[in-house]
């Protein structure tokens, strides 16, 4: 049962009930901010320290959360940041060629990847892609986030959302289609 | 020109654009351990729990403790400075220096003869010993519990050496004993 914004923050406001409040929040968007993450970052173990540092920023920030927006765009938003600071860490200490290099690895990795070899190619496809738009793509495709939404989410116009979009569909379907040929 | 302004009207028709993508099964692909989501909520509220735990000192100091410690270490510097006599070998010529270490080269050589003769004439140091070692008081009480004539005890051999050392942990004057035993001859 999934429970409201306004339910939740209310129980959460509540001393009593905060705990079994911010339980409620992490079961009701665990596995969406989790997959979120995981198809940024691509590895399992990266993606769990991550989301484990989404939802502990979550609790501590939940008290001032101003409701402008929805919840689950508040937490989108913040595990987008927290993937994107995290490759960029990566980047520093390796090039981006490097870190683009290990995500693709991590694929050929039958323990990170247990889908079939179209899939895999679908996944190798999205990571020649740049970061943003591997971001939007995976957002629109995979999550049917609105562009309203991932305007929020992003901090980007709705219409370059659909441009970017756009051309990660075309980049990914010419992979696609060389693979295939 | 808005980056909007470029692509189709109808560009999310993904069967016109990318048919290879579409016949893609949207599923995932990526592996989690078992159980993952199950524990994933618990080890989070883990995570919170720790996160909130206070991260106070729990003691106490002085209030100007921290302004004044570097004026204390700064004295406690400079009398440790004063106690330490560093000698300046530089001040020293060369002939003083040597003149130094002749000396106690020497000095070094004596000992090891003394040690060395001392050694060979053990007796002798023993004497030495004992005159330097020995009370009198005690050698006179010795010498009147004792009978002269006492027999040796049957099956036992009293060395001269076993006497000297009666004497030596009884802490007998020499002197006294020597002339005692010439009164006794």
């Amino acid at each position: 049962m999934d429970y409201s914004d306004k339910e939740l923050l209310e129980q959460f406001r509540n001393e009593s009930t905060r705990h079994s409040a911010f339980n409620l929040l992490v079961l009701q968007y665990q596995k969406k901010i989790y997959w979120h993450i995981r198809r940024i970052v691509i590895d399992h173990d990266d993606a769990n320290d991550i989301v484990q540092n989404v939802f502990i920023k979550v609790w501590k920030a939940l008290d001032n959360f101003k409701e402008e927006a929805k919840l689950f765009t508040w937490l989108y938003r913040i595990a987008t940041n927290e993937s994107l600071s995290f490759l960029k860490q990566k980047k520093n200490l390796v090039s981006f060629d490097e870190v683009s290099e290990t995500l693709s690895n991590s694929l050929q990795d039958d323990r990170f990847f247990s889908g079939n070899e179209i899939q895999k190619q679908l996944q190798l496809a999205i990571l020649t892609l740049p970061e943003k738009q591997r971001i939007v793509f995976n957002m629109k495709y995979f999550d049917e986030l609105k562009y309203e939404e991932m305007s929020q989410v992003l901090e980007t116009s709705v219409g370059a959302l659909k441009a970017s979009y756009h051309h990660a569909v075309i980049k990914i379907e010419t992979f696609l289609k060389k693979g295939n040929s | 020109m808005r980056a909007a302004d470029n692509i189709p009207e109808d560009f999310e028709n993904l069967e016109k654009y990318a048919p290879n993508l579409v016949k893609t099964p949207k599923g995932n692909g990526y592996s989690i351990p078992e159980g993952y989501f199950e524990g994933l909520s618990k080890e989070i509220q883990l995570e919170v729990i720790a996160s909130s735990f206070e991260k106070q000192q729990p003691f106490d100091i002085p209030p100007t403790y921290f302004e004044n410690l570097p004026s204390i270490l700064q004295n406690k510097i400079s009398i440790q400075a004063k106690k330490v006599k560093i000698i300046n070998f530089k001040r020293f010529s060369k002939t003083q220096l040597l003149a130094a270490a002749a000396s106690i080269a020497i000095l070094c050589l004596i000992g090891v003869d003394y040690w060395k003769t001392s050694q060979d004439k053990p007796a002798e140091k023993t004497m030495e010993y004992l005159a330097d070692h020995i009370d009198q008081s005690i050698l006179e009480d010795a010498l009147a519990e004792e009978p002269a004539t006492k027999a040796a005890p049957q099956g036992t051999t009293e060395t001269s050496a076993d006497y000297i050392n009666y004497l030596i942990d009884n802490h007998i004057e020499v002197n006294t004993l020597i002339n005692a035993l010439k009164e006794s001859d």
